[in-house]
């Protein structure tokens, strides 16, 4: 293993070397985390209805969303003839893409990040606009009303829940006084470091609403929600676009779980085990709340979810921010 | 390696400006503007502002793009042929764009630019823009505040008007 | 989630009403976020709980004796196993869907007949059970597979398919001629008891030797 990293680095530059075995590893992540997250989020939904869910392929059903995978690749890509060809072939593009971008900037422990930016942080949520654009194109070229109004419904809950999620990880900047996830995670380990669940319980449960709302998820799935919209934005789309479309939704959802794993449950800090491993039970645990979450709650109606957004959770982070920053610096001229 | 990438992200952004004002469909114009913005937030990485380009893709992407995605759904229905440009209209508009061309290139070649320092990453931390703005542009940032009150302030008004004026209960319709 | 359309002050019987004031409205948000919890607690202990899906085609369901499904032969103890129909047709005349087709023949060297097909296209049975009722032998009833099916319509299936390898003719006749006499001696001893002076009943169990219970097992 080491002999091949030299051998790579004496080709490539130590940076070369970064980007070839970090996109490997993305790519392997990104692939292994949809597929399992699909048959977790089945046999979830299975037990917490009584059932088992998948069964048959595997132990416990867990091949089975590789032969939904296989299924998938075969099937015909279907191009209705009305839409805006290019656009259409383009969007699951850029709906994915940017989560590559993303995921490259995670810390999954102390050094382990492939890209480290001064602010991370707000480069992750400035990706999110890109893949928002995509959902957008895909929504618009499709030519269908269902889709216009899915991606009308995306647009408009995206922007509204931009805010908290900001406002709610600024909170968690402000304790650690700076925008880079690695330093964030260093601000909560050693001597006397405190994981920020702590120190802003409600940043927390801020952010993970609004995650779950950017991410498009249940209770917040209005832009795809099938009982009135088809499927949404991806109403159109077979084949291999619906699975990038589908591949991204799964990638975004482990990217805002591992921000939000970084930013308040002390990232790759634990005992005992070592630290990429700890980064990722805390980010399938977020998941697992997620994934409860969409199998406890009744989906919102839009306008609730927009008085949700603007009415009490802006306000609220607001609040959360402004005390933080208060109790910040009576704490700095106490001292 | 870095020469190219630059002159990449410069291609880049020239064409998707030159989407941006020369195709005919609104939505195409949008991702010609998206592009053109991801490939200047490009350039001022390479230039070393990584904060200038973070920002320039969360508000101009991920803000003003995305908002004019709403003025796109006010746009002729897709199966229309779209009508051609008015003559005067082209004309006006190249006329302003080139004044304004001319009016940056005057200032870029008559200022002095400081040299690039060495890569200098505190320069450029949201630390110390933060502590700029609220010492030394104290009041460009707030007079930009007071814009961005008032604008919010107009838009409420402008929202609970028309409110008023379609007879929907807005009373006892309330969510969460 | 209070969704109180009338603006009334009175209160709705299950639901929350919405206070006023900011404390009010903040108590309400509160006990609104905890109502989440409360959710979240029931699909928690559902998520641990007992599972209730069968694994079908790995683990098959007992059905419950009432359950009726499509016709078979009953199989007799006493005739080595085998069913009893005699081809008498009452089943196939009485059935009002006509889905039963018997045929018969007399056994060599004997009057007594015996069913060489029978034949039931269960598509367009009703299940109403009259052959079941008319059946002189009772070696009719009621099967409990549940999970039949077929390629086309008009799938016939062949009652006598399980008795393949019934006994050689000779031995069979041998056994239904024990059975009879059999019977015979049990009837004629009812009758003597019944003509003897009534001061004991006659036992019960030599009245009933006619036809033992039917066998469980299915067709």
């Amino acid at each position: 293993m080491t002999a091949l990293l030299d051998t790579l680095e004496g080709t490539l530059g130590g940076w070369g070397t970064t980007l070839l075995v970090g996109f490997v590893a993305l790519a392997g992540l990104i692939t292994v985390n949809a597929m399992f997250m699909v048959w977790f989020e089945r046999k979830v939904a299975g037990w917490v209805q009584g059932r088992l869910g998948p069964m048959e392929h595997g132990p416990q059903g867990t091949l089975q969303t590789l032969l939904d995978v296989v299924k998938l690749l075969g099937k015909e890509s279907i191009i209705p003839a009305q839409v805006d060809r290019k656009v259409f072939l383009l969007a699951p593009v850029v709906a994915f893409l940017p989560a590559l971008a993303m995921l490259s900037l995670l810390p999954y422990d102390n050094n382990l990040t492939m890209t480290d930016v001064e602010s991370g942080l707000l480069l992750v949520f400035a990706f999110g606009g890109v893949s928002l654009m995509g959902i957008f194109m895909g929504a618009w070229s499709s030519n269908n009303k269902f889709a216009l109004l899915g991606g009308m419904r995306a647009v408009s809950q995206n922007i509204a829940y931009e805010l908290p999620l900001l406002l709610s990880a600024m909170a968690v900047v402000l304790c650690a006084g700076s925008l880079n996830l690695g330093e964030i995670v260093a601000a909560q380990t050693g001597e006397n470091g405190l994981w920020f669940i702590v120190m802003q319980p409600v940043a927390l449960g801020i952010y993970l609403i609004a995650a779950t709302a950017e991410t498009n998820r249940a209770p917040f799935d209005i832009p795809e929600a099938e009982s009135e919209l088809v499927a949404g934005f991806h109403t159109e789309y077979t084949g291999m676009g619906f699975a990038v479309f589908f591949l991204a939704e799964y990638t975004y959802m482990f990217i805002v779980c591992g921000i939000g794993a970084t930013l308040f449950l002390g990232g790759g800090d634990g005992p005992l085990l070592p630290g990429p491993v700890w980064f990722i039970l805390k980010v399938y645990f977020l998941l697992f709340l997620m994934v409860m979450a969409r199998w406890t709650y009744p989906r919102l109606r839009f306008d609730q979810l927009m008085n949700l957004a603007w009415k009490f959770l802006i306000p609220l982070s607001l609040i959360n921010l402004l005390a933080t920053a208060a109790v910040l610096k009576f704490v700095e001229v106490g001292s | 390696m870095v020469d190219l990438a630059f002159g990449f992200l410069i291609v880049v952004s020239l064409a998707g400006a030159v989407m941006a004002v020369a195709l005919k469909k609104v939505f195409h114009n949008l991702i010609g503007f998206g592009l053109a913005i991801l490939g200047s937030a490009g350039v001022t990485v390479i230039l070393g502002a990584e904060f200038v380009a973070l920002m320039q893709l969360l508000i101009f992407l991920g803000g003003i793009a995305i908002a004019m995605v709403f003025a796109v759904m006010m746009s002729t229905p897709r199966e229309q042929d779209e009508e051609d440009r008015s003559p005067g209209r082209v004309l006006g508009a190249v006329g302003i764009g080139s004044g304004f061309m001319v009016v940056v290139g005057f200032l870029m070649l008559s200022g002095v630019f400081p040299a690039a320092g060495p890569q200098d990453d505190a320069l450029f931390s949201a630390q110390h823009l933060g502590l700029l703005l609220l010492s030394d542009y104290a009041l460009p940032f707030e007079a930009i505040s007071l814009l961005l009150l008032a604008a919010i302030l107009g838009s409420v008004i402008v929202a609970r008007r028309s409110r008023e004026d379609d007879d929907l209960p807005t009373e006892g319709v309330e969510g969460v | 989630m209070s969704q109180d359309s009338t603006n009334s002050a009175v209160p709705v019987p299950g639901r929350s009403v919405r206070p006023t004031g900011f404390g009010g409205a903040v108590r309400f948000m509160v006990r609104s976020m905890l109502t989440l919890f409360v959710g979240l607690k029931v699909t928690l202990k559902k998520l641990m709980g007992r599972k209730v899906t069968e694994q079908y085609p790995h683990e098959k369901p007992v059905m419950s004796g009432a359950f009726r499904s499509a016709i078979a032969l009953v199989s007799f103890d006493d005739l080595n196993g085998t069913h009893d129909c005699i081809a008498c047709d009452a089943c196939e005349l009485i059935c009002p869907s006509y889905c039963i087709t018997v045929r018969g023949d007399r056994l060599p060297d004997s009057k007594k007949k015996r069913a060489t097909e029978f034949l039931v296209d269960f598509s367009t049975c009703s299940l109403c059970g009259l052959c079941l009722a008319v059946c002189p032998t009772e070696t009719l009833k009621y099967s409990s597979g549940y999970d039949d099916a077929g390629y086309n319509r008009g799938w016939i299936h062949n009652l006598l398919e399980p008795y393949a390898d019934d006994p050689e003719a000779p031995e069979l006749l041998a056994l239904l001629t024990a059975r009879d006499e059999a019977k015979r001696a049990a009837r004629k001893a009812a009758r003597a008891a019944k003509e003897a002076p009534a001061a004991k009943p006659a036992p019960e169990a030599e009245t009933t030797p006619a036809n033992p219970a039917p066998e469980g097992s299915d067709g």
